[in-house]
């Protein structure tokens, strides 16, 4: 039987801007893989395979519903656009305020949004923007005008901090990403893939309701990450999957502005980039560097990060690609128009 | 280019990452299992260190990392003498 590809096509949505909050903590490398007990080989060895400098995190006690309400409240200021004038909004997250309610329905009460607005949770982490912003599209391709994707993690509440090959990576983010209806056509493509036989791959155990299984009865709800799973992974999905959206949307390689991918590690990057076989200016790979690994918001966290200017000021052809946790990956191919996409918020207003 | 004393480099200096004692490896046994002698990070810095190398030497570029380098029953680094076939195939693409 043939394979059915869950892909969408949509002519009527656009981004019109991405705002980004980072953690208002920085923490260098060189300072934390003392702390971590880390000897010098060891911090060399992960600074120049992964890429690690510096990263932002969250101060005690800050939620993604405030880093998200920090870079939505920015966005609709700097737009003059009242939160009234929103129909939607979707937060995806692995670092909700509770597991129950949603956290999208505080958000939206907070941000000041009508209770008329349609709001609701996606537990994805690095996939989870490209996702997003497919449901986004759907609404608006469906008739709505206005909605609010919000993303990203406060991955430091769910990483041990003396875990020293997972907790030197993660940066804490929340990004506010406006979509609405545009007058003119405005093709963009998505393609989605699932594997959940690499579900322990990297996960969060006795976090949810499976407490007594043998293999994590020991274990805290801090994520653990099986590395070489996790790699190996990414190199065996990731270049066929931009093959693939490349050739559902009938663009060329060479029409592409910019790959914008998810932040893994600095030689994931180098090597997809070279398997690409691109300008490297194409594929931005110093968010993990700087700000650490955002999850579902890294895609527009290097965009705020990284490519705030050219966002701003040009019409562009952009490929988006999130992968990790799940196993789930996804890509999309959009185009953007001069978009507000300023440079990261640092910590809450 | 002779490869194998590239790869002997590379891998005794992995080695000695993980273990300042080690003794530099003059011969490798053609069965040596790599994979299972490393820790996953210090088989991502050797395939850096062997990618900078090789790029030094040759002017070219080859990306040594795939799907199948960390697979247990598939990854070129379960013995040494299949981890020299596979560079040297990668070098001759």
């Amino acid at each position: 039987m043939m394979k059915n590809i869950a892909q969408l096509t949509f002519d009527r949505p656009f981004i019109r801007s991405i705002v980004t909050t980072v953690g208002a903590r920085k923490i260098e490398f060189e300072e934390e893989s003392k702390s971590l007990g880390l000897t010098e080989k060891e911090a060399k060895r992960m600074q120049k395979a992964i890429g690690l400098n510096t990263r932002y995190v969250a101060l005690p006690g800050e939620t993604i519903v405030d880093y998200c309400k920090n870079s939505a409240l920015k966005l609709l200021e700097s737009l003059s656009i009242s939160p009234l004038a929103i129909e939607a909004l979707i937060l995806v997250t692995q670092s909700p305020n509770y597991s129950a309610p949603a956290s999208s329905i505080r958000l939206q009460h907070l941000i000041g949004m009508p209770t008329s607005t349609l709001a609701f949770d996606m537990s994805l982490g690095c996939s989870g923007f490209v996702y997003g912003l497919a449901n986004a599209y759907s609404f608006i391709q469906s008739g709505l005008n206005r909605v609010l994707l919000c993303v990203g993690d406060i991955s430091t509440s769910f990483v041990d901090p003396t875990n020293k090959s997972l907790a030197p990576l993660m940066g804490d983010a929340g990004s506010a990403i406006l979509i609405e209806a545009s007058p003119n056509h405005n093709s963009s493509y998505f393609q989605f893939y699932s594997d959940g036989s690499g579900e322990k791959a990297l996960y969060i155990p006795n976090s949810g309701t499976i407490k007594s299984d043998k293999d994590t009865a020991e274990l805290s709800n801090k994520m653990i990450m099986d590395g070489s799973a996790v790699f190996t992974f990414t190199l065996k999905r990731v270049p066929s999957m931009i093959d693939s959206i490349l050739n559902y949307s009938n663009f060329k390689k060479e029409d592409i502005d910019y790959f914008v991918l998810h932040q893994p590690n600095k030689y994931i990057l180098s090597n997809l980039h070279k398997r690409l076989d691109i300008d490297s200016f194409r594929v931005p790979m110093k968010t993990q560097s700087i700000y650490g690994n955002q999850n579902s918001a890294s895609i527009p966290g290097t965009i705020n990060g990284f490519l705030s200017k050219e966002y701003t000021d040009k019409k562009l052809t952009n490929l988006f690609a999130g992968f990790g946790i799940g196993l789930s990956w996804a890509s999309a191919i959009v185009q953007t128009s001069k978009i507000y996409a300023p440079n990261p918020l640092v910590g809450l207003d | 280019m002779d490869l194998i004393p590239l790869l002997a480099d590379s891998l005794n200096r992995a080695l000695e990452s993980e273990d300042s004692n080690h003794k530099y490896l003059e011969s490798i046994p053609f069965d040596f299992n790599i994979l299972e002698n490393l820790e996953s990070m210090s088989i991502v810095e050797m395939l850096l260190d062997l990618e900078e190398q090789i790029e030094n030497k040759t002017g070219t570029h080859i990306s040594l990392a795939d799907e199948k380098i960390f697979d247990a029953s598939m990854s070129p680094l379960l013995r040494w003498k299949q981890w020299l076939a596979y560079v040297d195939e990668r070098c001759q693409k």
